[in-house]
């Protein structure tokens, strides 16, 4: 059986014509009415009187109702619930797209990157960078098509997030084998020839979304066997290289 | 005394917002608060004070926040800048207004 107060809200709320506001209202005037009935018990009104009074306080049901009602306009009401959801549902889509187009590759490279990668030995070779660690050791060496193919093994690992220029960084790598400088690399399925592939371009940007450490190889093509290749770093003024030494081996 | 309910419809809110210009309050504290403060003069139909205190918090006049206290989950409102500078004007308007009601009923004149 409802209560005198629960008739009283009631007949509130039922003025209320936005109903997504009743329950806040309701348990608002709640709990004004229980904070008046504990004042009255404290100065010993029996229950049913404190309980009586405190109803008598809050006033006319029809006229508090009219004047919420006046404050929380449906239209409003609805325009503003309807916006809510449909700024959630456009920051759900954003982040599907963005998480579906770059997350998903990423979270797949990085697996396969950790899953793939393998410590870099003792002799290799090693350079730290602003945004990147980086080992070099010789690989393989084949000949193919009249010339040889030197593969530098690459291990790299970069910091996560990118420390340099807000996550962006291009190395520009010059390949050289104890003969001179190359003109001819590949990386992975990405090469270059002529004039322009003096440089070995490495994009940190694309990198920066997560993968950690990675293994890749260098194929360069010589003319004959090398002694060793090494990269540098000639535009920024740095005086490190990264070099694989196949004399030894040789 | 009890006084005319129309004398205070016009005043209430700017009442409400010197309130809260000091601490922000629950509406069963505002109500005791304002009865104490007035020697019960004003003495607001409880149940009225929330379509104020909802029109104020839409025109952003005061914030809401929750807070439990006493075991109970209570609305706390707190007046804005906005409110505050709302609560200036006001006063202005009421000093200007009580000033030119007493020099009518006092015979005051200004010729």
């Amino acid at each position: 059986m409802r209560d005198d107060f629960q008739i009283w809200v009631d007949a509130v709320c039922e003025q209320v014509r936005f109903w997504p506001d009743r329950k806040g209202i309701e348990k608002e005037l709640r709990v004004h009415y229980e904070d008046r009935c504990r004042d009255l018990e404290r100065l010993h009104y029996e229950r049913p009187l404190a309980a009586q009074r405190s109803l008598e306080a809050m006033g006319n049901a029809q006229e508090v109702g009219r004047a919420l009602d006046r404050v929380h306009k449906p239209w409003l009401g609805w325009l503003w619930e309807v916006s809510r959801c449909l700024a959630l549902a456009l920051t759900v889509l954003a982040l599907s797209a963005n998480f579906l187009t770059i997350g998903l590759p990423t979270l797949a490279e990085r697996t396969r990157g950790e899953l793939a990668w393998e410590e870099p030995p003792e002799s290799a070779s090693r350079v730290e960078l602003e945004h990147a660690t980086i080992w070099a050791a010789p690989g393989d060496l084949r000949e193919q098509d009249g010339k040889t193919v030197a593969e530098v093994r690459l291990w790299i690992k970069m910091r996560d997030p990118l420390a340099a220029n807000g996550g962006v960084g291009t190395l520009f790598f010059t390949w050289r084998d104890d003969k001179g400088e190359l003109s001819r690399w590949e990386f992975d399925s990405f090469s270059r020839t002529g004039p322009e592939s003096r440089y070995w371009t490495y994009n940190a940007e694309a990198s920066s979304t997560g993968w950690t450490r990675f293994r890749q190889t260098v194929k360069l093509v010589l003319d004959g066997p090398p002694r060793w290749a090494e990269a540098s770093y000639p535009l920024s003024g740095g005086d490190w290289t990264l070099q694989g030494k196949w004399e030894e081996a040789l | 005394m009890k006084i005319d309910k129309s004398l205070m419809s016009g005043s209430t809110m700017m009442l409400i917002l010197s309130l809260l210009a000091k601490e922000e309050m629950y509406g069963y504290q505002m109500i005791t608060e304002l009865a104490r403060r007035s020697n019960k003069t004003f003495e607001l139909k409880e149940g009225t004070l929330y379509p104020i205190l909802h029109g104020l918090e839409a025109e952003r006049l005061v914030s809401v926040r929750e807070k439990k206290a006493d075991g109970r989950v209570r609305k706390y409102y707190r007046i804005t800048k906005k409110g505050l500078k709302t609560l200036d004007t006001k006063k202005e308007e009421w000093g200007v207004f009580t000033e030119q009601v007493n020099a009518v009923i006092h015979g005051a004149s200004l010729a």
